[in-house]
């Protein structure tokens, strides 16, 4: 396997939270990418093709639902895992986020080390 | 003639008690506006006496054809009271000339309930405005929290740079601070969908005492650094319950965590769960400070702390009891605290300890019947299937013949049989939406948003499954699959109609094991556990083994040790006809206490592994 590093886009309309959470995962290892709203995070997705996407709910231009299953409905995009920034686990949030397609969800506000065992777990189940 | 005048006679007295007696004041005025005639009810409804009427000015300008509403004054006690009325003017002859007929129809009480029903709506509104502002507000929140908990969790990490071991000290306070927001946050959140309602309960039946185990066992550190000592107490058996599991653990959550947030060092709680006749009853017992007997009724209210005292390590928010009361009654259950009165004022802050007669939070969940798990369990898969467009899929495990069944293997058996077919298929579902029940004689496994398709995966395993528990029994006992699909097969809304579909496709899946006595033979056998390490298979010889019995099925021993069931097994049996033992494979079927004999009280089944193309051991031996 190629040595070069994994990509990750972050998407999020809060430019802070996006700075943060660009330190935290290149932290982590992973190269990253960043979006700040619905059409740029697609746009982007479909460009670069990340290996994994960290998307919020609430985004300008373009929902978060509908990022994901408009990526998740493509065949050549289906497979790069999303994880969402819900409210919370059990909501609502998280039917709908389930009938997008998203492969988990992470709490706001979230610890690290539960964001990097899921980023793991994604990116090691795709990755292969 | 005489008869004529009667008739006349009569018709005005009908026409009088028509008029007298309709509910709708009736009035007559003349173009001047001057009352010429009433009824009863007009005197009624304008609150006037028969002198004040008659003869004197109407007082309401009039147009024919006009249907407007009026002020009216009703008589009752002096002054009468406000009321609305509507308005029917029509022009008529009276007595040669043209007037009007004003028909007044009272409208209070409609009125009223109309303004009722406004009221209701806008409060409605203003409550679902307020459930969505608390969610919004929970959501813009948290945005500025997630930010703050990043950067402080940047420095902790040591991302930007080293930081001092002070620095790391009051970081990770900060840290602690902003956890203890998010939780308020979130119990906002829920307390504002339990009040507005919109809580949607995914109950499923569980054991109780494993829940509870297991959040027993989620508190044992935090208790135990108190030195707090945590108890359970189980009467016998429980029925399982059908609850939302992770709403009814946020119960537990709630009501341990106050418990060992309110008891003292060295102090002791215990989670006691009680079968009762229609519910099953739990309760958290603590021997910390208490409540002060005036705040009994309030513990359960939004943003009450008093009377309670917490020690060190962090607050709670206030709304943890609330939302637990909100959960269990939403479960149609009951929830209230009992705190041995402590016979002076409120507990001083500062004073813990003091009043260490503790407290005991008790709550209450139905027992349901089978038969309403069941109904409801359907009924809302139906109803999701029709609303979203999704399938239905029920299995159900029936036994052939169930009165002969029953009479070979009697009732206890038979009782056991059932409960253990239940919880096999409860071993094999996957899905947390999925259950599976005991139903009169069935055990029906409901698979919500479950296409035809993927109930033949299920039922796939659960034969196989099936299958392997059938091994150990002895009797003839038939027992049977059926599977049917809403809305495919059946458009029937019924859940009696879904679960007799079933029986149209009775698929018989294991009859039970006949004996073959005569078949059977002794043998010496050399059995050695096999245990894989690390790819390399090591094996332990298991010389504890007595007499041996050599069927088709496999071979029979009895064993010092109750075997694992699915144990692999290397086993090398020697026919005393034959001199070259036989290298074999086993599993352990089952291992049960036989009693027999002291030295080796087992009795243990192994299949052994089919050996290419041939029938059975016994075959093989021969040849």
């Amino acid at each position: 396997m190629a040595t070069s590093k994994k990509r990750i886009l972050i998407v999020d309309d809060e430019v802070t939270l996006v700075k943060m959470v660009k330190m935290q995962v290149e932290a982590f290892g992973y190269d990253t990418l960043t979006a700040y709203d619905g059409q740029e995070a697609l746009q982007k997705a479909h460009k670069e093709k990340p290996d994994l996407i960290l998307l919020d709910l609430m985004l300008p231009k373009m929902d978060g639902y509908k990022v994901c299953g408009l990526l998740k409905a493509d065949s050549r995009y289906h497979n790069i895992p999303i994880i969402m920034f819900t409210a919370r686990t059990q909501d609502s949030d998280k039917e709908m986020g389930s009938e997008c397609g998203a492969d988990a969800y992470i709490t706001k506000p979230f610890e690290s080390q539960v964001l990097l065992s899921k980023i793991q777990e994604l990116i090691e189940k795709t990755g292969t | 003639m005489k008869n004529r005048e009667k008739v006349l006679q009569t018709s005005e007295a009908q026409l009088r008690t028509i008029i007298e007696q309709n509910p709708d004041g009736i009035i007559i005025v003349d173009k001047d506006g001057i009352v010429l005639f009433f009824n009863e009810v007009a005197m009624f409804l304008f609150n006037r006496r028969r002198k004040e009427f008659i003869g004197k000015p109407f007082a309401i300008p009039l147009v024919a054809g006009d249907l407007t509403e009026i002020d009216i004054i009703r008589a009752n006690k002096e002054l009468g009271t406000a009321g609305t009325a509507e308005m029917c003017v029509t022009e008529i002859n009276w007595e040669g000339k043209s007037a009007h007929l004003v028909s007044i129809h009272d409208i209070t009480e409609l009125k009223h309930v109309e303004r009722l029903k406004a009221e209701l709506t806008e409060r409605k509104k203003l409550d679902q405005l307020k459930d969505e502002f608390i969610s919004t507000v929970s959501h813009e929140l948290r945005t500025p929290l997630s930010i703050t908990r990043a950067g402080v969790s940047l420095l902790l990490q040591e991302i930007p740079g080293k930081i001092s071991e002070k620095q790391r000290e009051i970081l990770q306070d900060s840290i602690e601070g902003i956890d203890r927001l998010a939780g308020i946050i979130n119990d906002l959140l829920d307390i504002s969908k339990i009040e507005a309602g919109r809580v949607e309960l995914r109950k499923k039946l569980i054991d109780i005492s494993s829940l509870v185990k297991n959040v027993i066992s989620f508190f044992r550190s935090q208790a135990g650094a108190k030195k707090i000592s945590l108890k359970t107490s189980f009467r016998s058996t429980l029925p399982d319950i059908f609850v939302d599991t992770d709403k009814i653990i946020q119960v537990f959550n709630n009501l341990i965590g106050n418990a060992i947030k309110f008891t003292p060092e060295k102090g002791e709680i215990t989670v006691e769960v009680s079968d009762g006749r229609k519910e099953v009853k739990v309760s958290v017992k603590d021997t910390g400070i208490g409540i002060a007997p005036e705040n009994l009724g309030k513990v359960f209210d939004r943003f009450q702390q008093f009377g309670r005292v917490a020690g060190s390590g962090a607050k709670g928010t206030g709304l943890g009891l609330s939302i637990s009361k909100g959960i269990i009654q939403m479960h149609k259950g009951n929830i209230w605290v009992e705190s041995p009165p402590t016979g002076e004022a409120g507990p001083p802050a500062g004073e813990a300890g003091k009043f260490g007669k503790g407290s005991k939070f008790i709550f209450t969940l139905p027992k349901l019947s089978s038969e309403f798990i069941v109904k409801e369990y359907i009924d809302n898969g139906i109803k999701e299937a029709m609303n979203r467009g999704v399938k239905l899929s029920i299995i159900v495990i029936s036994i052939g013949d169930f009165k002969k069944s029953l009479k070979k293997v009697g009732k206890e058996k038979m009782h056991k049989i059932l409960t253990n077919l239940e919880e096999m298929a409860r071993k094999t579902l996957r899905r947390a939406t999925d259950i599976a029940v005991r139903h009169k004689t069935e055990v029906v496994v409901i698979l919500p948003e479950a296409k035809k398709v993927d109930a033949f995966v299920v039922k796939d395993r659960l034969e196989e499954a099936i299958k392997e528990y059938m091994r150990d029994l002895t009797g003839k006992i038939q027992i049977n699959l059926g599977t049917a699909t809403f809305p495919d097969e059946t458009g029937n809304t019924e859940t009696e109609a879904l679960i007799n579909k079933t029986k149209t496709q009775l698929e018989a899946i294991y009859t039970g094991p006949e004996r073959r006595r005569s078949k059977r033979r002794r043998v010496r056998v050399r059995v050695r556990i096999g245990v894989s390490i690390a790819g390399k298979d090591k094996e332990a010889e298991l010389d504890y083994v007595t007499t041996r019995d050599l069927g088709e099925e496999g071979l029979g021993l009895y064993t010092k040790d109750k075997l694992k069931p699915g144990t692999k097994l290397f086993i090398s049996i020697q026919d005393p006809s034959q001199n070259i033992p036989l290298e074999t494979e086993g599993e352990v079927i089952w291992s049960k206490a036989f009693g027999k004999d002291k030295g080796f009280p087992y009795r243990t089944g192994i299949r052994l592994k089919k050996v290419g193309g041939v029938k059975s051991i016994l075959e093989l031996l021969k040849s």
